[in-house]
């Protein structure tokens, strides 16, 4: 992990900058920034968490690429999915037990806007409207990622049977 | 470079321009053969051994002397060295064949792996010629050149009397009779997957992408399969197939000399014409980037016609991705987008992982005028549809190939037929449009 380059653009900046704050509104923006602590850089092949570990961040991957991971049966890790500049990794933070579920490695240079989830969690609480904006973003990115691992169980390119 | 001629002329020469000398006598005219080699003990070693052949014998010492000796003398034969300083063997091997697709090549070199013969035979290359060669292997590799270069040189005369005389459906045979054609090549794409380069059928007029042959693997069975190959080659026709069936087990397991039973080509082609100056999205799952291969060299080839060209391909695993080395050859290029993503990978795959639909959110065209040609299993083309349509792309603007028990080629049989429509004559290419009401009808 290194720190943030004193010369990059504030904070506040960067995170408007990025998807996850698309279609919010001015101060729900600024709430959100609130709980930014700070970027973090991972090199490549940096694990950024790892799975049972105690989730309090939310990342906002500004650049780069990472890995959710599995071990494999067998040995080894399975890739189960990769997420990209724009998207937004780990909701575990946001429902008990806040314990992250895959391990998230970085495949490339990666910058993440780093947001403090409990924080986060209390924001939405107390202002329903910044909690709906939130929930309804993390559920659609459920969505998304529950119907691609379907597509990815039914193995369609697998042998016809 | 050098040339001589060495010996008495060829007392056969295939190329029959029947030359009449002075006294009479008809003289075929020399065969060319052009060896390209950086080392002069090689190219001194051919001369030698092909003195007495009745040749003429030009040989160059790297790619860009003999790409222009090829130009100027339009040999019958080429052998390439595949390592030389300068313009690589491989590169030699693609312009030559580019240039004029009848000439015969045949890659030579020290480093003498398998994977290097297949590159070279996808390449276009006739054969593959191991150094050290004895004398006898290097004239006799010349003797099966010069044959194969025979029959391109009467092939291309059938073609030219072919189009003179107007279409030909099954070379006249009746587009039910299948025209035999030889394997002149044969190699794994994956473990379930093979192409094979075929030997045209005589009058063959060449395919438009998108089309496909029946291919009919003698005394098993007929199976419709797609043509992959570039349309501009028309020396050879290209197949991938995998084995997925009684019929593909068979046609996979041919080898090169074998004969298998062509007839085609049959379909509607990809929309190229309609594409121009339009950004163009090709979606490829699986053995669906097969049928589009033909599509992607021709928008490569004409680049200037299309605006942004995106390529999104996607793979079970690292192991199913179909032509590697080709991928990362259009991903090279400036004016490509091109995207991989497996559904599943170990750890040290650096790459996307996700289904293929999960490219298509993020990338980058116009969704009011863009074309999307897109292949794959009938579900991840129902899904990447979905995600192009939410993208806001007209559903006449998106295509796909089907594929539906195609048995006849020629909507004659049935076997196809959905609603109104026989996927063989109708199709393969359908509008969204069409095809949204035919996806709803399940296979049987």
């Amino acid at each position: 992990m290194a720190a943030q380059d004193p010369s990059s653009p504030p904070v506040a900046d960067l995170l408007a900058a990025h998807p996850f704050v698309v279609g919010m509104d001015e101060s729900q923006v600024r709430h959100v920034a609130e709980c930014v602590s700070r970027v973090e850089q991972f090199p490549t092949d940096q694990v950024i968490f790892r799975s049972g570990g105690v989730a309090r961040i939310l990342y906002l991957i500004r650049r780069g690429d990472v890995a959710l991971e599995v071990p494999a049966p067998g040995g080894g890790t399975r890739i189960v999915g990769t997420l990209h500049a724009g998207d937004a990794l780990g909701w575990s933070w946001l429902f008990p037990p806040y314990r992250w579920a895959f391990d998230a490695r970085a495949l490339s240079p990666t910058e993440a806007l780093v947001i403090d989830g409990e924080k986060l969690r209390q924001c939405a609480t107390t202002d329903h409207e910044l909690g709906y904006q939130v929930v309804w973003r993390v559920a659609r990115e459920m969505a998304d990622r529950l119907q691609a691992t379907r597509l990815q169980m039914l193995d369609v390119y697998g042998e016809r049977r | 470079m050098c040339t001589e001629s060495g010996g008495d002329p060829a007392p056969l020469g295939p190329d029959a321009g029947n030359a009449a000398g002075g006294n009479g006598v008809e003289v075929q005219p020399r065969q060319k053969i052009l060896v390209i080699d950086d080392e002069e003990v090689v190219l001194d070693s051919c001369r030698a051994i092909l003195a007495d052949g009745g040749y003429d014998i030009t040989t160059a010492t790297d790619g860009d002397e003999g790409l222009r000796l090829a130009a100027e003398l339009s040999p019958d034969l080429v052998f390439v060295d595949v390592k030389m300083p300068g313009l690589p063997g491989m590169e030699v091997l693609e312009r030559l064949r580019s240039t004029d697709p009848t000439i015969v090549a045949i890659v030579i070199t020290g480093y003498a792996t398998v994977s290097l013969a297949v590159e070279a035979m996808k390449r276009g290359a006739f054969d593959f010629l191991p150094k050290p060669f004895t004398p006898d292997e290097f004239r006799e590799m010349t003797r099966r050149g010069l044959e194969r270069r025979t029959e391109v040189l009467a092939q291309a005369r059938d073609r030219a009397a072919a189009e003179a005389a107007g279409p030909v459906p099954g070379a006249g045979a009746g587009p039910m009779a299948p025209v035999p054609c030889r394997v002149l090549g044969r190699w794994e794409e994956t473990y379930d997957t093979v192409s094979l380069a075929l030997d045209p059928p005589p009058g063959w007029q060449g395919f438009r992408p998108g089309q496909f042959n029946m291919l009919y693997a003698f005394g098993i069975g007929e199976s419709a399969i797609s043509i992959s190959g570039d349309p501009a080659d028309g020396g050879r026709l290209l197949h991938t197939i995998r084995k997925v069936g009684k019929v593909t087990e068979s046609l996979t397991s041919l080898q090169r000399g074998d004969v298998v039973g062509v007839r085609g080509p049959f379909g509607t082609p990809w929309p190229l014409g309609y594409a121009a100056g339009r950004d163009v999205v090709v979606v490829a799952g699986g053995i669906g980037l097969a049928p589009l291969r033909p599509a992607i060299h021709e928008l490569l080839a004409n680049r200037d016609r299309y605006n942004r060209v995106l390529i999104l391909i996607g793979a079970r695993t690292s192991a199913d991705l179909l032509y590697p080395e080709e991928i990362q050859e259009w991903r090279g290029r400036f004016d490509v987008d091109l995207q991989v993503t497996l559904d599943s990978a170990t750890g040290g795959w650096r790459g996307r992982v996700g289904v293929v639909t999960t490219l298509i959110p993020r990338a980058e065209f116009d969704a009011d005028q863009a074309v999307a040609m897109v292949v794959g299993p009938e579900i991840m083309m129902r899904f990447a549809a979905a995600e192009l349509l939410h993208r806001g792309m007209s559903p006449s603007r998106l295509f796909v190939s089907m594929e539906r028990n195609m048995k006849c080629g020629i909507g004659l049989c049935g076997h196809c037929q959905v609603g109104s429509k026989f996927v063989c004559r109708d199709g393969a290419v359908f509008g969204y449009d069409e095809a949204e009401t035919m996806f709803q009808v399940r296979e049987v």
